[in-house]
């Protein structure tokens, strides 16, 4: 089991994290096991690492919580993605795009 | 925004607890459950997936620990908790927590005392208006130093400067029989020009200060009391303006007074007049008496207001060449011209209380690790339940910060304390510009400095236990025997050592002030002290219009004072010793004047017997007989109605005798006799030398001497007079002699009164307050510090023998001598000791350097010093050890077998 967070960087999880609400309103496992299978198992977040991440972007004002019955008379938290959400998370992927670019560009000239 | 949602969500978690806890319990669970459901559905049986999921997920209270500090709200909490549980374990360990919170208090509140007085003297500005802008105006010669300025030359700086906005004039302290409210007293007077106190910004409490043009004869017979004198002689009463004084005879109309905090004229002035700003009043270009201070205009600076005076300087310098030759100028900062001085001392005394507190701490230090060892067990256990070495070691921290606060609120109190004396004090070695408080700035000073503290004396143990080995601390069983350089062994060490080094730099500066003091006693004054009175009076000049008067009244006063019972001799004198300063240049017929340029002669004018009652030795010639005194006389007619007349012409050679000590002897007249030789000071004489004396020190305790004259009195007797001092010589002892020569001024002139009485050897003792202030409180803080560290060694001694018990008893059951183990006890004692002791050293001999401005007749590396400070600190090192090492050769080896 991945180590708490050390594969993950704090800020690429909350990217991962927006972008998985992107697409629609989740809850907790739900964002971890999307993140687990879209990734092919690549990456795996605790609940150690997840939760306290969500608490930061409800904090920044990057997602909003909202309990929702579930059967069995419970109640499960589903995050939505809010419009300062989405904003940074445009901002994030284009940094993370040049990011990208950059770092192919350095390891194809090391030959 | 998120700011404020930030805010309210970590509010909403710290007051809705329960509430929060619930929720993410809720959550948590919802997780977990989801889990379950997606494993069983992959295939696993419920069992395997509830299994599977809660490894996943680890332990459910870590994951709500992450949450929690995820906000802001997390850290505070922690703090919170850290804080309370620093309490408990406070709380538990009273002797620990009473011993460590007096050490810090005790450094804390001296640190707090003395950074007051550096925060009233040298940090906070002085309180006038814009006091950056205000400078104090000098006059300079060829020799260095500054000098009071002439009227007439402060005349043309005043209007030939384009750099200040305004200066202003004043006298030194002026000494006038003030009677006419209250009980009559000697009054200290300060004649300024009007625009004084509006140049200072000052305003007065009550009433006004001068007006404009009340600087001018006729118009200046107003006077604006200091807060002292207004509760002295008018009870504080507002009605006080508006009544009338007796200054010297003549009506005074008070016009306001001042607020407590104003001083000036050293603090002790005790009423301000306007001075009569006349140029025939102010006296002629020669003589310098006045003082100055100027307000710079905005945006100049100190230099160039300096450039431009030098420059109208050298002007007047051409203009007139026989006054001004060489006099220059020089502009000071007025803040600099009041406590300068005063930097020195002030800084080494903070130096010197921060090194006591150093030790302090490390006391305090190695205490924590004592019982730091003590608690391995408990840290072994958090760390164990998932705490890590940086939560424990900010708990750590946290707890001596506590423990340092707790120190902090002791020591404000003795701060407190100690802040009141000073407050109250009368006398200080200190200007005192501003009033001495515990203001804003000590109080953050002092939270700082226990912060500091907290965090310096909370590392040590911090430190340790980051690094406690869990296996090892959880199993009951044996406990490693560490020699004396285990690891935890060498920091307390390093920590003995630190202080034994900086204990000895400081006795050794105490010790080196000390030594200055006791050779600033032993100084040959140049008289004989013992049963000698002085006192100073002052001839108002409405009274004491004539030369005749005045010698009158002295003649009957000398005679009255003879006759009495216990009376050996009795004379007056203008300069008493230690208390020189007047002086004017020698001129000597026949020999280069400008050779003589720099050396100034000192001026005495006295009655013959002035030299027995000193107990001043003859060492050629003879005194002055009764023809010399009348020929003097004659000579000061003649002189008066010279200059009444115009017509200025040198008096006969012969007329006027003088006798001169011996130091002027051979300056000017080496390798010859110097009786019958001639010379001229100042303005004065011809004198002819009849006599040569033993050498006084005129300009005080710590100045060399220099070449001095003295002449008859006479000359001194013509109106106005300025203060002369009555000495009397008792036979058995100065007991009787106060009352004796106030009588026979009173049957004199009952309105006359004395001041300044006091014996020779007062004066003396009051000359050197400066450096027995000094060495008094350096030698305290040196010798709590040795205290401190004594009490340290002795700890960190004892508990190595504690320590080692287990292994001593082994060596004894083997076979060893006590003595041994004494030994080996003491050597690693002496080890520290040597150690601390070359560190110390090494350091005095670099920070010593510092002290020499306040050193007196001995140098900043005086070897007899060091070796004796070092010597008396190893001896108490050395016993601190010896103690706990008899302990341990006293060990029963059976008992020390068994322990563990």
């Amino acid at each position: 089991m991945p180590d708490k967070g050390s594969e993950l960087v704090q800020g690429t999880l909350d990217m991962l994290i927006l972008r998985t609400l992107a697409l629609e309103p989740m809850h907790g496992y739900g964002i971890a096991l999307r993140i687990e299978q879209i990734s092919r198992g690549v990456f795996r977040v605790n609940p150690g690492s997840l939760f306290p991440a969500f608490r930061r972007l409800e904090r920044k004002g990057w997602i909003k919580p909202e309990w929702r019955p579930t059967e069995n008379n419970r109640r499960a938290k589903y995050y939505t993605l809010t419009e300062h959400g989405r904003k940074q998370l445009k901002a994030e992927t284009e940094e993370w795009g040049r990011q990208i670019t950059a770092i192919t560009r350095i390891m194809e000239i090391i030959d | 925004m998120s700011i404020l949602r930030n805010l309210t969500s970590g509010l909403r978690t710290l007051f809705h607890k329960e509430e929060v806890e619930q929720e993410m319990d809720e959550e948590l669970r919802g997780f977990l459950d989801a889990a379950v459901k997606e494993k069983m559905r992959s295939g696993m049986s419920q069992g395997e997936a509830l299994r599977a999921a809660r490894v996943e997920m680890g332990s459910m209270d870590a994951v709500k620990e992450e949450i929690r500090s995820a906000g802001w709200e997390g850290t505070l909490e922690t703090l919170w908790q850290d804080l309370r549980y620093g309490m408990r374990q406070l709380r538990r360990n009273p002797g620990f927590t009473a011993v460590a919170v007096l050490t810090l208090a005790l450094g804390i509140g001296a640190n707090t005392a003395i950074f007051s007085v550096v925060d009233a003297v040298l940090l906070r500005p002085l309180p006038f208006r814009d006091p950056v802008m205000l400078v104090q105006l000098w006059e300079t010669q060829a020799s260095p130093g500054t000098y009071p300025l002439s009227g007439p030359n402060y005349l043309d700086w005043q209007a030939q400067n384009q750099t200040m906005e305004g200066t202003s004039l004043f006298t030194w302290g002026l000494n006038y029989n003030a009677s006419g409210a209250g009980e009559p007293e000697q009054a200290l007077v300060i004649r300024t020009q009007a625009n004084f106190f509006s140049l200072l910004g000052v305003e007065s409490l009550v009433g006004r200060t001068f007006l404009e043009g009340e600087d001018w004869a006729g118009r200046d017979h107003v006077a604006v009391l200091s807060y002292g004198f207004w509760q002295r002689h008018f009870g504080g009463g507002k009605d006080a303006v508006g009544k009338t004084i007796d200054l010297n005879g003549e009506k005074y109309a008070v016009v306001g007074f001042m607020p407590a905090w104003f001083r000036s004229g050293g603090g002790l002035a005790d009423l301000w007049i306007p001075m009569d700003m006349s140029e025939k009043n102010l006296g002629p270009r020669g003589n310098h008496q006045y003082r100055a201070i100027g307000r710079l205009k905005r945006g100049v600076t100190v230099a160039k207001a300096q450039a431009e005076l030098k420059t109208i300087a050298k002007r007047l310098e051409e203009q007139y060449p026989n006054s001004n030759r060489e006099v220059g100028a020089a502009v000071i900062p007025l803040k600099e011209q009041l406590v300068g001085s005063s930097r020195l001392q002030l800084l080494t005394l903070l130096s010197a209380v921060g090194l006591v507190l150093l030790i302090a701490c490390a006391n305090v230090a190695n205490l924590s690790l004592v019982r730091a060892t003590g608690r391995h067990r408990e840290i072994a256990v958090r760390r164990a339940i998932g705490a890590s070495r940086a939560r424990v070691a900010r708990q750590l921290l946290t707890e001596s910060v506590l423990l340092s606060l707790l120190g902090a609120a002791f020591g404000l109190l003795i701060g407190w304390d100690c802040v009141g004396i000073l407050a109250a004090a009368k006398t200080l070695p200190f200007p005192r510009t501003n009033p001495i408080a515990l203001n804003g700035t000590v109080l953050a000073f002092t939270i700082g400095v226990s912060l500091l503290v907290g965090i310096l004396v909370g590392l040590a143990p911090a430190l340790q236990a980051s690094q406690v080995h869990l296996n090892e601390e959880l199993k009951t069983a044996v406990k490693a025997v560490l020699g004396p350089s285990g690891r935890r062994g060498i920091l307390r060490d390093a920590l003995v050592v630190g202080e034994i080094a900086i204990s000895l730099a400081l006795l050794i500066g105490a010790g080196l002030l000390l030594r200055s003091f006791i050779k600033l006693r032993e100084v040959e004054v140049g008289i004989h002290p013992q049963g000698v009175l002085t006192a100073q009076i002052v001839l108002p000049p409405k009274k004491y219009t004539t030369l005749e008067q005045g010698m009158a009244f002295f003649d009957q006063l000398l005679a009255g004072l003879k006759g009495a019972p216990g009376v050996e001799a009795a004379a007056v004198g203008s300069q008493l010793p230690l208390k020189g300063g007047n002086n004017a240049k020698i001129i000597i017929e026949g020999r280069e004047s400008s050779a003589f340029d720099n050396i100034f002669v000192e001026m005495n004018a006295v009655t013959p017997d002035y030299f027995r009652a000193f107990g001043i030795p003859f060492l050629k010639g003879r005194n002055f007989t009764p023809q010399d005194l009348q020929n003097a006389v004659e000579a000061v007619r003649q002189d008066v109605h010279m200059s009444q007349s115009g017509k200025m012409q040198a008096l006969p050679v012969g007329l006027l005798v003088a006798v001169i000590n011996q130091t002027m002897a051979r300056k000017f007249w080496p390798d010859q006799d110097p009786l019958g030789k001639t010379f001229k000071l100042g303005g004065n004489g011809p004198f002819t030398v009849v006599g040569v004396v033993g050498d006084v020190k005129e300009w005080g305790i710590r100045q060399p001497v220099i070449p001095q004259a003295y002449y008859a009195l006479s000359r001194a007797l013509v109106p106005p007079v300025s203060t002369l001092s009555i000495v009397v010589r008792g036979a058995v002892g100065t007991e009787a002699l106060p009352a004796a020569v106030r009588s026979q001024v009173r049957s004199l002139d009952s309105s006359l009164a004395l001041f300044n009485v006091r014996t020779v050897e007062e004066v003396i003792s009051q000359s050197m307050t400066d450096t027995s202030y000094q060495s008094l409180l350096l030698t305290s803080f040196a010798l709590l510090a040795l205290l401190l560290t004594a009490v340290g060694i002795y700890g960190v001694m004892a508990y190595t023998v504690t320590q080692r018990t287990h292994e001593i008893g082994i060596r004894l059951a083997l076979g060893a001598h006590p003595r041994q183990i004494l030994r080996l006890i003491m050597r690693h004692g002496a080890q520290l000791t040597v150690v601390g002791v070359a560190l110390g050293i090494a350091g005095a001999l670099v920070l010593t350097r510092f002290l020499a401005n306040l050193l007196f007749g001995i140098q900043s590396r005086d070897p007899f010093t060091f070796v004796v400070v070092a010597t008396l600190l190893a001896v108490v090192a050395l016993l601190a050890s010896y103690i706990p090492a008899r302990r341990a050769a006293k060990v029963d080896p059976m008992v020390a077998l068994r322990y563990e």
